[in-house]
């Protein structure tokens, strides 16, 4: 529904001239998110500073019925963010203030635009950090972070973002502030917090975030394993969890992962005849962290690791990671578009999952790598192609439906941190049936009643039988 | 009880399957229906829909005092003979299983394939994993593996009609579709029956150690709470009980549990051995079994209501202060005899409260009391075991996010199936 001129003053008048994007160049930076192949231009983007302002911008919005996206930093890669036909985006990008920062009782309150990698650069001299950290933290921000539910290498120990989020101030849709910000152990009634996160912007806005500080260990130490092949690295990560390891992390990044990385500014030191790399980092005390080391190097030696390397010293720790974090846009030196899968499978079928995905690439022709957070058996094959050749965009599509069949056949799932989105819609049918989904619309609902709240998102349109019928291929949807 | 409503499940579902109980809230007695398969719970949901009858879910119903009575049920709902494990993934170190399933039973299950189960919570034979869900009970070891909530992968669920509801999965990560798992979890029977749940599992230690110290009173158990949890160690689980006060020697006793590699938990164990005088250590078996009886003697036995108190790390003294002097005026000493057990790592306070004389108007008094001196603290006030004549919520004060509860509420389970007044809802 457009705008009545009213309401753009209106909204003028809340949010100021810097909160308000009306030109066609300025909407046109908000077309899509990460997932570039999807995109809309939306009629408004509105950047409020604060709660207050959120919610009276979203009692306008309200009472002209129009459509709501709430956006981070848009670094999202399952179309989360991408706005929608007619409506508005807010945007948390004024909102980057540090709210309250509580040393002894180990938690910060932040808006929602505040950076990921800041929060933690900011309470690093108090010994703590913010545990969860997503290969995009130098730029998605923790409002973000909760409407996904993201992820990490470091979450295999720490565990996703909703173990650390502790409260949230949410606007709705109708602009009612939802403060549910006290830090409790357990929380007062209903678990609104815990259900929020995830929920991909269809409940509401999170404007503020209360979330959990970690302290620091004692001691931390990365691990370089170096395999002659893909499928060692994937046999040694499902030992581990089966011996019970427990490192903080364990990612596995193959050959033409390694040879992006070492050809870009991300460039950390991977051998380049490796066929695959384990980065392991354990972290805990002195002997906690020996005992890993000793245990990891043993079992990656045993699947036929030809070098087990330590990071010499702090600055070469780091430039291991920032290869792992980097990787992603390093494949732009492979083509000028990524499409990155984001599938989870039980980790006891590492192998047989990564084999499956190589295969579908080739049979459809595509340029695969693989990088990914073999100790949760989150896997991201990675597709590189050219969005103008449009079909090449079809099997990429193809072979991304494909991955996603099989690994829920295999037991797994369709997401494990990038979220539904729009690009996975459709498919929740494989993992829900009409029932389930009916649940959760309920819910959805009992947030929402208008369903103006990122609609089209997360939750499929159509039956799943009608759902499941149009599983066939799509129509491209480059331009 | 309502002879209409036995006679109906007899029928439908065959004299084996109702037995009377007691109920464990005032009221009349109650039937209980405990189906055996998935369908009988689907069975019975949709009768009770179609007679509008409304059902209390229960388990074992060790934890049916910790909400209110209902203010109406036609029969209770048990998942008892519901048991079992569907999968154990030991490689993948994840276990599914039906909600009757006791604790006990699946934490004998997993250790043989070398996982711990949390939470490891008091009475494990008498709890249900339905059950430690649905009231999101989290034991000791929550200082070192979290709460309940966060290691459920997934649950499948009935809703008031019958009809399933599917959340979440068996994997360790997952964020496909919304988490209701998140929403079921602590929802005290008043949004669906929990048929079945999968749980992230941890690696059994390999050596078990258990380091007891005494402190002369309130102050030095404090300090060297501090001392413990500045240590370079990770307890799993780490408890201060005030020993009977007719022991003039020392105030308080603290348990530090230790548990892991072999080499880890020696270091950890010099570092608080060197930390802490004249402690004294079990290990192996000794000290698992101390930890059993230490663990079972919290809410296990209990002869009246339990206040639990939770506040921010930083309060933890002054919250057990306030409570202290509480419960040492003068009619609170003539109504009630204290037994305190707390948890300096999660800054929590346990005091149960058995009863020398019926108070119900200071029993709900002193609640109240406390709530208002600790809202300032981020502190929060749970009664448990709360005869019904005590007027305070055991719950606390309405939470913020009340009318959105509700309509959750109304559009899962709009026929209220759920027994009502138990949970979320004023008197």
């Amino acid at each position: 529904m457009a705008l009545s001129s009213a309401a753009r003053k209106e909204l003028s008048n809340i949010l100021g001239a810097r909160g308000v994007v009306d030109s066609p160049a300025g909407r046109l930076a908000y077309e899509s998110d990460g997932l570039a192949l999807i995109h809309e231009t939306p009629q408004l983007v509105l950047l409020p500073r604060n709660t207050e302002e959120c919610a009276r911008a979203m009692r306008v919005l309200a009472n002209e019925n129009v459509p709501v996206v709430g956006r981070g930093a848009g670094t999202g890669l399952s179309g989360g963010a991408t706005p929608v036909a007619g409506g508005a985006i807010v945007g948390t990008a004024r909102m980057r203030d540090v709210l309250e920062l509580n040393v002894e009782n180990r938690y910060a309150r932040v808006q929602a635009g505040v950076v990921n990698v800041d929060l933690t650069a900011m309470c690093a001299k108090h010994g703590l950090f913010y545990a969860p950290d997503p290969s995009s933290q130098q730029a998605c921000t923790i409002g973000g972070n909760v409407a996904e539910n993201s992820g990490g290498p470091h979450c295999f120990k720490y565990g996703a973002t909703t173990r650390h989020v502790l409260g949230l101030v949410i606007v709705r849709a109708d602009g009612e502030i939802l403060d549910l910000s006290t830090p409790r152990q357990e929380p007062d009634g209903l678990d609104l917090v815990g259900l929020f996160v995830g929920s991909e912007g269809t409940f509401g806005i999170a404007t503020e975030v209360t979330v959990r500080l970690t302290k620091k260990p004692a001691a931390i130490e990365t691990l370089l394993a170096i395999f002659p092949s893909l499928d060692g690295a994937c046999d040694a990560t499902s030992d581990l969890i089966a011996a019970r390891i427990e490192p903080s992390a364990i990612e596995i990044l193959d050959k033409l992962t390694i040879e992006a990385v070492e050809a870009s500014v991300f460039r950390a030191g991977y051998p380049k005849h490796a066929e695959a790399v384990l980065l392991v980092e354990a972290e805990g005390s002195e002997t906690e962290v020996s005992t890993t080391v000793r245990d990891v190097t043993r079992i990656a030696r045993a699947h036929g690791a030809i070098e087990v390397r330590s990071a010499r010293s702090e600055s070469e720790r780091k430039k291991l990671w920032a290869g792992r974090k980097g990787a992603f846009g390093a494949m732009g030196r492979i083509a000028p578009d990524l499409y990155v899968a984001d599938v989870c499978v039980p980790r006891t079928k590492l192998k047989q999952l990564v084999a499956e995905t190589t295969r579908i690439a080739r049979e459809k022709g595509l340029k695969l790598s693989n990088v990914f957070h073999a100790g949760d058996g989150n896997l991201h094959p990675n597709i590189s192609y050219d969005r103008r050749n449009l079909d090449e965009v079809e099997r990429v599509l193809a072979a991304g439906r494909e991955i996603m069949t099989l690994c829920v056949a295999a037991g797994g799932s369709l997401t494990g941190e990038h979220g539904v989105g729009l690009e996975k819609r459709e498919e929740m049918c494989l993992v829900f049936d009409d029932d389930d989904l009916a649940a959760m619309k309920s819910v959805r609902e009992a947030w929402d009643p208008t369903r103006r709240l990122n609609p089209g998102k997360l939750l499929p349109i159509h039956a799943c039988r009608e759902a499941r019928a149009a599983l066939a291929p799509k129509s491209s949807a480059a331009r | 009880m309502n002879e209409r409503v036995v006679s109906e499940l007899e029928r439908t579902f065959g004299r084996d399957s109702v037995t009377i109980l007691r109920a464990r809230f005032d009221g009349p007695d109650l039937p209980v229906l405990a189906p055996r398969t998935s369908e009988g719970f689907r069975e019975a949901l949709r009768l009770a829909h179609r007679e509008r009858w409304t059902i209390v879910p229960t388990g074992l119903g060790s934890k049916l005092s910790w909400t209110r009575a209902p203010r109406k049920a036609e029969f209770m709902l048990s998942t008892w003979a519901f048991a079992g494990v569907i999968a154990y993934e030991p490689g993948d170190g994840t276990l599914t299983a039906r909600a009757g399933s006791t604790m006990a039973e699946l934490a004998t299950r997993v250790a043989n394939g070398g996982h711990t189960l949390t939470p490891d919570v008091q009475r494990p034979r008498q709890a249900t994993l339905g059950g430690v869900i649905a009231a999101a009970h989290s034991g000791s070891d929550r200082l070192r593996y979290g709460s309940v909530r966060e290691h459920v992968l997934g649950l499948d669920v009935l809703l008031g009609d019958g009809t399933s509801a599917k959340s979440g999965g068996r994997l360790v990560k997952n964020v496909t579709g919304y988490d209701l798992h998140r929403l079921f979890a602590g929802s005290h029977g008043s949004l669906c029956l929990i048929l079945e749940a999968s749980l992230r599992l941890f690696p059994l230690p390999e050596e078990d150690c258990l380091i007891s110290i005494a402190a002369a009173d309130r102050a030095q158990m404090l300090r060297w709470s501090r001392t413990i949890l500045d240590a370079d160690a990770r307890p799993i689980s780490f408890t201060a009980v005030r020993v009977d006060p007719l022991q003039p020697a020392f105030e308080w006793s603290l348990s530090v549990r230790l548990g892991g590699r072999r080499e880890v938990v020696a270091a950890e164990r010099a570092s608080l051995a060197q930390r802490l005088p004249a402690c004294v250590v079990l290990e192996g078996s000794q000290a698992r079994g101390e930890v059993e009886a230490l663990r079972d003697k919290n809410f296990g036995e209990i002869d009246g209501p339990l206040l639990r108190v939770e506040v921010r790390p930083a309060a933890f003294g002054i919250a057990l202060e306030l409570l202290e002097q509480l419960l040492q005026a003068p009619d609170a000493q003539a109504s009630f005899r204290p037994r305190w057990w707390c948890e300096p790592g999660l800054a929590r306070i346990d005091v149960a409260l058995r009863p020398l004389a019926h108070d119900p108007e200071l029993l709900a008094r002193s609640v109240r009391t406390l709530r208002g001196a600790l809202s300032g603290l981020g502190g929060r006030v749970r009664l448990f075991h709360a005869a019904s004549d005590v007027t305070v919520d055991p719950f606390g004060e309405e939470p913020q996010g009340i009318a959105l509860m509700h309509a959750i509420r109304e559009r899962l389970d709009p026929a209220r199936v759920f027994a009502s007044g138990r949970f979320l809802e004023p008197r």
